[in-house]
């Protein structure tokens, strides 16, 4: 399917279940991702992990709804599915998908400028190093006798003076490569909206509201 | 006709400096030949290779120019955007600051997609230039995991698909082996002589470059000077110190550091083994080529690289020591003096280093004393970072210092000093650091020594650490 | 950049040109730094849950901790100063988050959107001339009131006593006030007086 008209689908469900409190539309769309992510040959053991990962967060907002909240277990097995929903739909597309095919699709068939997919694109390179440049910036802390918290400037402080040295540098080196802002580009590989994607999308979106709105 | 590049009765200045980079130069760089540019450190080679290259980071900041730069007949300010790529083009020294996407064949098609290429002639330049560069290896490979000269060369064949007549590379070789840096510069000549390219390089390491550059030209003094070849050779043995030697430290002389089955690796090699070596008591020059992981080892001692083996401190495991109290022994001074900073005007800097210092060495007067001897007495109020290069790495050993740790680690401290600098700052480390029985191992490319600064030199080669009594 | 939509399209492209590379990938870096600091204290916010949770008081460790995921909004918007960098610092933070396989996935970008409207908010009420302690004050109030908002539908706190809402609410906008406004102002300062930024 078209990468960028996937995120779209699964922004909207994920947006539209916020507002319902639909057990079996939960528990739908966790088996439907989750066979999507099999049928994508997802490793069982990633998906595993990530389940495992959800799993306190999960537990503690079915808690506080069975403590608190007016209807107390039906509420909180509504937030418990609600949020194994967001993870498999959210897996259903960042672990199927390949982000320069969703920058393609975005440029080509959603018109977003150039400048902000590449800008951005650009930017995911360097997250990794940002990681690990924090925490130089707080061992060097450390170094220097000053214990760096995060509700302390200068850890931010530190990190933004790199990331502005950085983006400086890549823009640099962007434009030396010949990306001109508001210049037209070509392409050696056109994503479109096939009719398929588009059935597909629109097909999906009713059966969640048949599901949303008749149990 | 291929276009050259000339400078005409340039002066740069950047508005926050009190002095211009560049005053009255005037010099060519020939078209159809491979021209080496050269200069300490902070000189203005960065500079003046991006003004050519029209790169507006900076004509943003606020700088004051005079005079103008031309590439062929046209000066470069009238260059448009579009056209500017066909006439030249440039690599930056980090390769890891100059990708977009993921995958190495992505990045050429990305660029030229960018120049309009028409669809059908893309996967054809893209498969010559990957050819040219002999990394066809590499082409569905993701960028992250290749290594440094790897990268290089993924950038060269970016800027050979895109086919610019100028080719500018700035310090590309900083982070990568002699061999990888021989392999790109026979490409380059290559380059030069099939396809008539002009080509500029800035590298302040003349080493690797014999026989392949056929013009030399030299910052010095806010001016270009272009130098016969035949001065390469001299400048080329001027950077070759005179002969020092050193002690062999002897097994009973106490150690400070120990790699026990030690191994570092990088994704791409493997840097260093040691089944079992140890740093001892006292300053340490450690030498080695560019690339072959001097300050990956720094930086494994400071727990910030993950290794395979034991490093003890003083027979306990690095990796048993909270790292709060191991900073407060072991202490990396970094190469990029920037990086230590952490607030914004030397004052704060100073107050925060006397604050946290260990001990009660470092008095008022002291500080005084040091700030007067290294020329930094007048710059209190100065916000750290618009600080010229060697200011800031004098500050920056400086603010090391006074915290006062047992152990320093210093990655190129004298990298961008004169060398009345680097007399004052191994002076100031003697007597209130060295003299104190504390210990330190130094990364040094240039190796001026004054009074016997080193007691044992430490030579990386070869993935071994090697005690050596000469340093050639 | 409410305002500027509601200009029309002439100003929306007008908007758009004054987004430069560096600005997008500075915004874009800014929204990641702040959730990679927060990385930086994962054993904080484990702890903080392993608390709560068996009491049933989870919500709190989101209201307690909302300041930090914020940040990024009100900090664009003081670092950057062009309408909309608040919604881009957060929303762009997300997405990366979403594409390097954050667990929320979809959810980061709805909260990255939802957060990044509320400190938007009390800049755009300012006609964006006032980055200072008085936009900063109306956009710690926007943000708490937008995100509150948010939690309310997604959590389904509304079920709550009015007792617990009150109380969630009072620590968020406490904590967006420390977080988002005192932290964030005194990150801005520093940034300012170092004179690398260009405004
Ligand atoms: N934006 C800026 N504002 C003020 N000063 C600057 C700025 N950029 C660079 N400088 C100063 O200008 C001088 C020349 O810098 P440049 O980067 O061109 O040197 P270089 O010869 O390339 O040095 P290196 O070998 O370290 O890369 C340095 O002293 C540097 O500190
Ligand atoms: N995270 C990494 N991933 C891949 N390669 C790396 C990584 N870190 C370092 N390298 C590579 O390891 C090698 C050693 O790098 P290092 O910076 O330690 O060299 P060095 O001896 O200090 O060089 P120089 O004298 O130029 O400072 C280089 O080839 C570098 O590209
Ligand atoms: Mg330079
Ligand atoms: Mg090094």
């Amino acid at each position: 399917m078209n990468p960028a008209l996937k995120l779209l689908l699964v922004f909207m469900i994920a947006f539209e279940i916020s507002f319902l409190t639909n057990i079996w539309l939960n528990l739908f769309l966790i088996m439907a991702a989750l066979i999507y992510l099999f049928w994508h040959r997802v490793h069982f053991k990633t998906i595993a992990i990530f389940s495992l990962i959800a799993f306190v967060p999960a537990v503690g907002i079915f808690l506080s709804q069975l403590y608190y909240g007016s209807h107390g277990l039906y509420m909180g097995a509504v937030l418990f599915t609600r949020l194994y929903a967001y993870v498999y739909l959210g897996l259903s597309f960042s672990l199927t998908t390949y982000i320069v095919n969703l920058a393609q699709a975005l440029e080509q068939d959603f018109h977003v400028p150039a400048k902000f997919v590449y800008g951005v694109l650009a930017a995911i390179n360097l997250v990794p190093r940002l990681k690990y440049e924090i925490q130089i910036i707080r061992a060097n802390g450390n170094m220097r006798g000053e214990q760096l918290n995060p509700w302390k400037p200068t850890l931010y402080f530190k990190a933004l003076l790199v990331a502005l040295q950085w983006s400086g540098d890549l823009s640099q080196a962007m434009q030396s490569q010949g990306f001109v802002e508001n210049r037209p580009r070509t392409f050696i590989t056109k994503v479109v909206i096939s009719k398929k994607d588009l059935i597909i999308f629109i097909g999906i979106l009713i059966i969640v509201q048949i599901l949303a709105f008749t149990i | 006709m291929m276009p050259n590049i000339g400078v005409k009765n340039f002066y740069f200045k950047f508005t926050s400096n009190p002095k211009p980079i560049f005053k009255d130069v005037n010099v060519t760089f020939p078209s159809n030949k491979l021209s080496l540019l050269t200069g300490p450190s902070g000189c203005g080679k960065s500079t003046i290779l991006t003004l050519a290259a029209g790169l507006s980071a900076t004509e943003d900041q606020k700088c004051e120019i005079k005079g103008k730069i031309t590439i062929g007949a046209t000066n470069v300010k009238n260059i448009s955007d579009t056209e500017r790529p066909k006439l030249i083009s440039m690599m930056f020294q980090d390769p890891n600051q100059q990708f977009v996407m993921q995958k190495v064949e992505e990045e050429i098609i990305f660029a030229l997609e960018n120049l309009q290429t028409p669809s059908s002639e893309i996967q054809k330049r893209t498969d010559e230039a990957l050819a040219f560069c002999e990394i066809e290896q590499l082409r569905n490979r993701e960028i992250i995991t290749l290594s440094g000269g790897e990268k290089q060369k993924v950038v060269l064949a970016t800027l050979i698909a895109m086919n610019s007549d100028i080719i500018l590379l700035d310090e590309p070789f900083a982070s990568i082996d002699l061999t990888s840096k021989r392999d790109i510069l026979n490409k380059l000549v290559q380059l030069k002589n099939q396809q008539q390219k002009t080509i500029v390089i800035s590298d302040h390491d003349l080493s690797g470059y014999e026989g392949l550059v056929d013009n030399l030209f030299q910052v010095h003094e806010e001016q270009i000077t272009a130098l016969p070849l035949s001065q390469m050779n001299t400048l080329l043995n001027d950077s070759h110190s005179p002969q020092i030697s050193f002690a062999i430290p002897r097994q009973t002389e106490p150690k400070i550091i120990s790699l026990t089955n030690y191994v570092l690796k990088t994704p791409a090699t493997t840097l260093l083994k040691a089944t079992d070596f140890a740093f001892h008591n006292g300053c340490t020059l450690l030498t080695g080529a560019s690339g072959i992981g001097k300050s990956s080892l720094f930086y494994s001692i400071s727990k910030l690289k993950k290794y395979q083996g034991i490093i003890t401190l003083a027979d306990k495991n690095i990796q048993k020591i909270k790292n709060k109290k191991y900073y407060e022994q072991v202490v990396l001074v970094f190469q990029n003096a920037a990086d230590q900073f952490l607030t914004v005007t030397m004052q704060e800097e100073l107050i925060l280093a006397q604050k946290n210092s260990l001990s009660d060495f470092w008095t008022n007067a002291k500080i005084k004393q040091a700030l007067v001897d290294l020329n930094l007495d007048h710059k209190m109020d100065q916000v750290v970072y618009s600080l010229s290069g060697g200011q800031k790495k004098k500050l920056q050993i400086l603010l090391m210092l006074i915290r006062d740790p047992q152990i320093m680690l210093l990655d190129e401290p004298f990298a961008g000093l004169d060398v009345a600098s680097v007399k004052q700052v191994q002076n100031l480390i003697q007597t209130n650091f060295l003299n104190r029985g504390r210990s330190a191992i130094v990364i040094s490319h240039q190796i001026y020594q004054f009074n016997g600064f080193f007691d044992y030199h430490v030579n990386f080669a070869n993935q071994k650490l090697q005690y050596k009594e000469e340093l050639r | 950049m409410g305002n500027y939509i509601l200009l029309g399209e002439k100003n929306m492209k007008k908007w758009l040109e004054s987004w430069h590379l560096k600005n997008i990938i500075m915004v874009t870096l800014i929204g990641v730094a702040c959730g990679l600091v927060f990385w930086v204290m994962d054993p904080i916010y484990t702890a903080l849950t392993a608390v709560l949770t068996p009491l049933g008081l989870a919500p709190f460790t989101n209201a307690i901790l909302i300041g930090f995921w914020t940040m990024g909004g009100p900090l664009a918007l003081m670092i950057i100063r062009i309408p909309g960098s608040g919604l881009l610092a957060e929303f762009f933070g997300a997405v990366v988050e979403m594409l390097l396989g954050g667990i929320w996935g979809a959810a980061t970008l709805i909260s990255g959107l939802i957060q990044g409207f509320g400190s938007e908010l009390g800049f755009a009420f300012t006609g964006y001339k006032q980055y200072n302690w008085f936009g900063m004050t109306l956009s710690v109030i926007t943000t708490t009131v937008v995100t509150f908002g948010w939690e309310l539908i997604r959590h389904d706190y509304a079920g709550f006593s009015l007792g617990m809402i009150t109380a969630l609410f009072v620590v968020s906008l406490i904590s967006v006030f420390l977080f988002s406004g005192v932290l964030t102002m005194a990150i801005a300062k520093l940034l300012e007086r170092t004179h690398l930024i260009e405004k």
